[in-house]
Parts: C-alpha cells; sequence; structure tokens
C-alpha cells in the first residue's frame, strides 16, 4: 500500500504543492493528474512554463462579452460583429458562446449571432431579466445598436432543443410578435447521415412531432 | 443489490459532467429518488439518449440504503409532452406543477396517486384540453390534500362554527382554514388574508371538479393555495414568480 494523501502532500515543496492544489481544482482533473501536471511545469523549459501562465493571464484580464452580442471576445465589438461581409440583417440566438462556436465550425451561417447567457429556467428562479434579452431585442428595434447600423431582417432561434431552450425560444417569439422581422428556428430531428435503427428515442419522438410536408 | 423499476416522471435535472446527469424522478411507487445516471447522454446507453425533463420513462435504479443518492441505470423514455413548449402559460405551469412535487414530498416517500394527478396534468397541460390555471388549482389541491395539509372548508378555525357560503371571509394560514371572524381579540397570532366566498366556494368543488367555475374565481384560488403552500413550506417557489407574480 502507498502512503496516504496527507504523507504525498507532505513529500511536496509547498510550492509545487499549491501548484498541484490550483490543477486539482480544474474539471476532470484529480490528484495524480494535478500531478502528473506538475511535473510536466517543472521539467519544461522556463520559456513554455511562464508562455502558459501569461496565457491564463491575458484569458482573465482580457477576454471579456461582446457588448453587442455578448460573445466572448478579446476585442470590442467581437470579430464576427466586426465583419461587414457578414449579413447583418440577420441574428441567430444561442444560448450560450460554445453554442456560437458549434455553428461558426459549420461554415454554413454567414449572419450575426447573439449570445442570451443562459436561458429561461423557471426551476432555479432564472427568468428574462437574467439573460440579454433587453439586449437583443434592442438590436430589432433600433438599427443603431446593430453593427452597421443594419435593421434586423430574420431571427434564428438556435437554442438548445430541450424544454427550457424551448420555453425560451417560445417566449423570444412571443416577444417579437408585432416587431417586423421573420422568425424561424433550427431545424430538429434525425441527423444526418444516420440510420433511423440507431437513434434513440427522443430524437425518434422529435423526428415525429416536427414532421415535414413533402411537396 | 437488487435493482427497482418504476414509472417516473423527470422533475429536475442537472448536467453532472458531459455525458452524466445527476436527476430527481418522482417515481409512482418509490416517491421521489435523487439519483446519479452516469453516461446518460451516451447515444447508446440505456438511457433513451438522456433524462429530459417532464418526460415519463420506466427507469431502473439501484436505491442504496446507505446513500440518498440512487444509482440509475436505465431510462426507457415512454412519453414526452410537446404542447407544453406550444403555449408560454402552459410552460411555466408545467415548471411549476414540477416545483411544487419536488418541494412538497420528501425523497422516497411513495404518494401514486400525486403521481398519477402530477401525470394527468401534464398531459392537460400537453394537450391544452384545460385552461392551464385550472390545471394548476387541481394539483395544487391534489398536493394539499395527498400531503396532509388540506384546508378546512367546512368550519370557521377560530369559533368551529360552520363557514358562510358568501361574504367576505379570512384565511388564517398558520391555523389551516378560514374564519369569518379575522379581527377576533383572543384569536391566535399570525396573517388573515381576505378571501371571498366564491374562492371558499370553488375550493369546495375541487374533490369533485366541475368545470363551470369563471377564470377570475380559479386564479384567486390558486393564488390561495400558492400562498398557503409556501407558508407550510416555508419558502417561495422559483417556479412560482411567472405564474403567481413575487408574493
Amino acid at each position: 500500500m502507498g502512503p496516504g494523501p496527507a504523507a504525498r502532500r507532505q513529500a511536496f515543496p509547498g510550492t509545487v504543492e499549491r501548484l498541484i492544489a490550483e490543477f486539482a481544482k480544474l474539471p476532470g482533473i484529480g490528484r495524480r493528474s494535478a500531478e502528473r501536471l506538475a511535473f510536466h511545469v517543472l521539467k519544461s523549459e522556463p520559456g513554455a512554463a511562464l508562455g502558459l501562465a501569461r496565457a491564463i493571464q491575458d484569458v482573465k484580464e482580457r477576454v471579456r462579452h461582446c457588448s453587442v452580442c455578448s460573445n466572448l471576445t478579446d476585442e470590442d465589438p467581437c470579430a464576427i460583429c466586426a465583419d461587414p461581409s457578414r449579413d447583418r440583417g440577420t441574428i441567430l440566438v444561442v444560448e450560450q458562446p460554445k453554442d456560437l462556436i458549434a455553428l461558426e465550425q459549420t461554415g454554413m451561417y454567414k449572419g450575426l449571432y447573439h449570445v442570451l447567457m443562459g436561458r429561461l429556467s423557471p426551476l432555479d428562479g432564472i427568468g428574462p431579466g437574467d439573460l440579454t434579452i433587453a439586449e437583443f431585442l434592442a438590436r430589432i428595434d433600433d438599427p443603431k445598436k446593430n453593427p452597421g447600423g443594419v435593421s434586423v431582417r430574420e431571427v434564428v432561434l438556435g437554442l438548445n432543443p430541450n424544454v427550457e431552450g424551448d420555453g425560451t425560444a417560445l417566449y423570444l417569439a412571443e416577444q417579437l410578435k408585432g416587431r417586423a422581422v421573420q422568425v424561424t428556428r433550427l431545424a430538429r430531428g434525425l441527423p444526418s447521415g444516420g440510420q433511423l435503427e440507431y437513434a434513440n428515442k427522443a430524437v425518434l419522438a422529435d423526428a415525429i412531432q416536427g414532421r415535414q410536408r413533402v411537396d | 443489490m437488487p435493482s427497482t423499476r418504476d414509472q417516473a416522471l423527470c422533475i429536475r435535472h442537472w448536467d453532472w459532467s458531459e455525458t452524466s446527469q445527476t436527476v430527481s424522478l418522482f417515481t409512482r411507487d418509490h416517491g421521489v429518488i435523487r439519483g446519479i445516471a452516469k453516461g446518460a447522454k451516451r447515444d447508446k446507453a440505456p438511457f433513451s439518449g438522456g433524462i429530459e425533463l417532464l418526460t415519463r420513462g420506466e427507469v431502473v435504479a439501484i436505491l442504496k440504503p446507505s446513500s440518498d443518492l440512487a444509482t440509475i441505470t436505465a431510462w426507457d423514455l415512454q412519453e414526452t409532452f410537446p404542447g407544453l413548449t406550444r403555449s408560454l402559460e402552459a410552460f411555466h405551469s408545467a415548471m411549476y406543477i414540477a416545483d411544487v412535487a419536488r418541494h412538497s414530498l420528501h425523497d422516497r416517500d411513495p404518494h401514486p396517486a400525486l403521481f398519477d394527478a402530477l401525470l394527468t396534468a401534464l398531459r392537460h397541460l400537453s394537450s391544452a384540453e384545460l385552461p392551464p390555471r385550472k390545471v394548476v388549482l387541481r394539483f395544487l389541491w391534489a398536493t394539499l390534500n395527498e400531503c396532509g395539509w388540506r384546508p378546512e372548508l367546512q368550519r370557521d378555525v377560530l369559533s368551529g362554527a360552520p363557514l358562510p357560503n358568501s361574504g367576505e371571509l379570512a384565511f388564517a394560514p398558520s391555523l389551516g382554514g378560514f374564519t369569518s371572524m379575522p379581527d377576533a381579540a383572543d384569536s391566535p397570532p399570525g396573517p388573515r388574508w381576505r378571501v371571498r366566498g366564491q374562492t371558499l366556494a370553488l375550493l369546495r368543488t375541487l374533490d369533485h371538479p366541475a368545470d363551470n367555475a369563471d377564470p377570475a374565481s380559479i386564479e384567486r384560488a390558486g393564488k390561495l393555495l400558492n400562498a398557503y403552500l409556501t407558508t407550510v413550506l416555508g419558502r417561495e417557489l422559483p417556479a412560482a414568480a411567472p405564474l403567481f407574480g413575487k408574493l
């Protein structure tokens, strides 16, 4: 049997133990993995290790939310909002920056985004005032608040396909009623290239609910 | 350890990791089970693609006496309620009744009648067969009855005399019922909420609900029972605000 946790901690100098403790706070990193990472840092060239430290510092000091779309950015407005080649009349609404990244990686969408920073979650007491819905509606109502001063023609609701995401989409659709914009939502159901027999029940149920007319 | 199989409604879920979930499931014969479903979101895992809020399924779980957290080993999705997201009122009503169930019940304390009431309520909300406010009122009434918090509707909680059928009354939440003499000098301390006689008359019909109540009375009765439940539980339910506003 190896030494206990307390004995292992005492075996490291205080500064190394501090580094291990910090690594161990990261998601998915246990004590043993934290020790491996700490030893990797110790063995690295000073430039490489300090480069990691500087990258962490820069991220925390420079990354903020875009004042237009709330995406994460280190320049305001973000690169997407500042890009004049994008279709500024279309806004795709997502819950989180990571959803935006997933959509951007497809290369299929050329419009702008709006990140809500969450979704309606009544069970957690999260309501419209806790999201960036007011800022989103301001972009619709006042073209000056949308990049290039362009009026929004279409809003694409790209929320997660679950009950809270759908509830949020419903709330937004109600808010957009009476405003001169077309409201669409991302399609849902069977994944392209998949096979029916391997689709799970939730996906199949969704696909049946959302079946479409073939003209 | 033997596993347990039961019908269940998912009344709460949290992401535990990219593929795992922790859930609160209201099961028919075992009450509320909190558990961890490892790998629930993996396509090939026996969880129908993940346990989604406000869906019904058959759950297989290992209930350990030594732990509050069960191990959920399978979830077979059997019913979804797609109509809950076709109307904002249905959405908020469904969230609210799930919240009521979660906060009113102790873990692993079976209430099959309340499970059936919740399932019926979700079906009514999804199909838009009944107005959401009426569904909420009926479920609140079922919860108060099942949990032993049913308000006294026949006798004055201060004097013991039969309550009148009309006129203005007061509801005394700490005493669990109505009174027609809220300002009596020797009455126990506690809040008194003014209530119309029609509200009491409506509550008296809830054991055998008729469909002739007017929407304003239903709204008032729902607000009253929500406020009473808040007092009984000692906390405001997060999902109540969109339906009833802040107390």
